[in-house]
């Protein structure tokens, strides 16, 4: 009787003992969170201000005249063209990703499916050159991009690019892990090898594939210094390299500034949001396996 | 017999070129954007030239300046200065980066409702551009109409005066940093097998302790793998500065990669700045590969 008490009161004491913690660890959640997204709450709302409103009053959350009249001073002024770098970012992020997963999709077919002489020592010469620091290569490329007349135009901005190894070697894992035997029962059906690489590989390696847009639409959205080195005119510019040309342009006109950010910000989120699912379980599997 | 053989060598020879001709786009670019500009790199560092004339060989000049052995020396100073300032920047951002992450992932991964939200909710920030990153804290940062100091009711001048400045940065990157390495974290924890947890917790091991011994070690290759991407990011750090602080007050937050592009960019010297890339290369592999040899020995022992 006593041992059955006892059992229940530490049964008991676990248990609140557990809602405690739960409580501890929910509280500290909620203090990073909040601590986290000050900055971007208070961006946000201070976009919203009237300018002369931001510096009278900069501990209130809430706007006290509503406007949005720092949109569209932005969007208006012709040494910041942000609508014209959104579309370029665009167009070059996209372009970027298209041609980025065909070319290292069929290198990473190539790499993990088919057999021709030499195949192991160009796939760990192209590895190797991750140990590279990217410095490295930023100055002959642009003499090279300079001597190819592409100094601004988009193209400056796409291909160098599309040399990165990782996608390949991130595919190239993925479609290791596809079974031969598709292959095999493909090729008796009279299927050629470029048959096989659309029809049964990349549809297999979808996932694989989706993560590795999301990532390098990323990595090339948010580059902000090779875009700077290789386009002189403003309208050639990214958002990200445009954006950073902000804080001369409007130095303290805080609402102007973050009408700018926010901008800048909401198609990541837009993308971020789709694409979560793929975003995370993207980097850790390419960052455990790597 | 003999011609059916040869008909055979044959298709084997072209079943190789057409295989080949799959990696074909690849190399093409791999070759162009990551082969030649290394060539490139290693001849421009003893080469001068402005980026429009003629280039021309001046043998080991460029170093002979970075060294301090030509010239006043103004070069090698300002050179080793923002080596400098990388390396304190490395020094200081990598363990706040292994460290603040690992802790939010530790608390992400107790809690068991709302975990994915709160993941997804703090790797946000690192998927935005620095120069967002940048704009929205230099509003923060701001010594008159900065949330920070009106908060607090204090009056530093945050991004014009050290070691402020410094603090500013190591504030701003950590922000953005933290989601990249809380999710890689996230997904060495959840490897951590359950039993050897739960084996502990009958041996009568607190929370501390089963931290130590058990999750810690468990994530060991997760941890490497963590150091040596922010380790190799943290030497690469250029937007920060730049965008935040361009670099000053008085050139003390100019790092080695914003010296590199100002002396290509700025002056108009590209020859120098591939030798100080190269030189800035050369320590950055020199740090990795002793980072690595110093883990993967304490994994031996």
């Amino acid at each position: 009787m006593k041992t059955l008490h006892a059992a229940r009161s530490s049964g008991a004491l676990r248990l609140r003992r557990r809602t405690v913690n739960a409580v501890v660890i929910y509280c500290a959640l909620a203090i990073v969170f909040v601590i986290f997204f000050l900055p971007m709450l208070w961006g946000l709302s201070t976009s919203f201000k009237v300018e002369e409103d931001v510096f009278l009053t900069i501990t209130q959350f809430f706007p006290r005249r509503w406007t949005i009249q720092n949109y569209v001073d932005v969007f208006a002024n012709p040494y910041t063209p942000i609508l014209q770098w959104f579309f370029n970012s665009v167009k070059i992020s996209v372009t970027y990703v298209v041609l980025y997963l065909l070319i290292t999709s069929l290198a990473a077919f190539g790499f993990s499916r088919l057999r021709f002489r030499g195949r192991e020592i160009l796939f760990w010469i192209c590895m190797s050159s991750m140990m590279v620091p990217g410095v490295i290569n930023m100055i002959p490329n642009y003499f090279i991009i300079f001597h190819l007349g592409l100094i601004d135009n988009m193209f400056a901005m796409v291909l160098p690019g599309l040399s990165g190894v990782f996608g390949v070697f991130m595919l190239r894992q993925f479609m290791l892990g596809v079974p031969k035997e598709y292959d095999d029962a493909a090729r008796i059906d009279g299927a050629g090898k470029l048959r096989i690489y659309y029809s049964i590989v990349l549809p297999l390696c979808l996932p694989a594939l989706v993560t590795l847009a999301l990532f390098s639409f990323q990595g090339n959205w948010n580059d902000y210094m090779w875009p700077l080195m290789v386009t002189n005119r403003p309208e050639t510019r990214t958002l990200a390299a445009g954006l950073s040309t902000f804080i001369e342009r409007y130095s303290h006109q805080y609402g102007k500034l973050m009408a700018g950010a926010i901008v800048s910000a909401l198609p990541v989120l837009a993308v971020f949001l789709l694409g979560q699912k793929y975003f995370i379980r993207g980097i850790s599997v390419g960052g455990i396996k790597g | 017999m003999k011609a059916s053989m040869s008909e055979k060598h044959r298709t084997k020879a072209l079943d190789e070129v057409s295989s080949f001709l799959f990696v074909v786009p690849y190399l093409v670019f791999f070759i162009a954007f990551a082969l030649i500009p290394l060539v490139l790199c290693l001849t421009l560092a003893f080469c001068q030239w402005d980026g429009a004339n003629e280039i021309e060989w001046i043998g080991l000049q460029n170093f002979k300046l970075l060294f301090g052995a030509l010239g006043t020396g103004q070069i090698a100073k300002e050179f080793w200065e923002a080596i400098l300032h990388t390396l304190l920047f490395v020094a200081i951002e990598t363990p706040l980066l292994i460290i603040l992450p690992f802790a939010v992932a530790l608390l992400i991964h107790k809690c068991k409702r709302a975990g994915n939200f709160f993941m997804g909710a703090f790797y946000f920030p690192s998927i935005l551009s620095v120069a967002t990153v940048c704009i929205i804290w230099y509003f923060m940062f701001d010594t008159n109409a900065g949330i920070l100091n009106n908060l607090f009711g204090q009056n530093i001048p945050w991004l014009t005066q050290q070691p402020y400045a410094w603090i500013s940065l190591f504030i701003l990157s950590s922000w953005w940093g933290i989601g990249g390495n809380m999710v890689l974290y996230l997904a060495g924890l959840s490897n951590v097998p359950k039993d050897c947890l739960e084996a502990a917790a009958l041996d009568g091991a607190g929370p501390w302790r089963s931290l130590i011994s058990i999750t810690i070690p468990c994530m060991r290759h997760t941890m490497i793998y963590v150091l040596m991407m922010t380790t190799l990011s943290s030497f690469n750090v250029f937007g920060q500065p730049e965008i935040l602080t361009a670099g000053g007050p008085d050139s003390s937050t100019t790092v080695a990669m914003m010296e590199i592009y100002n002396t290509a960019f700025g002056g108009s010297k590209f020859g120098r700045a591939c030798a100080m890339s190269l030189l800035l290369a050369i320590i950055m592999v020199a740090f990795t590969i002793t980072s690595y040899r110093l883990q993967t020995k304490g994994d031996e022992l």
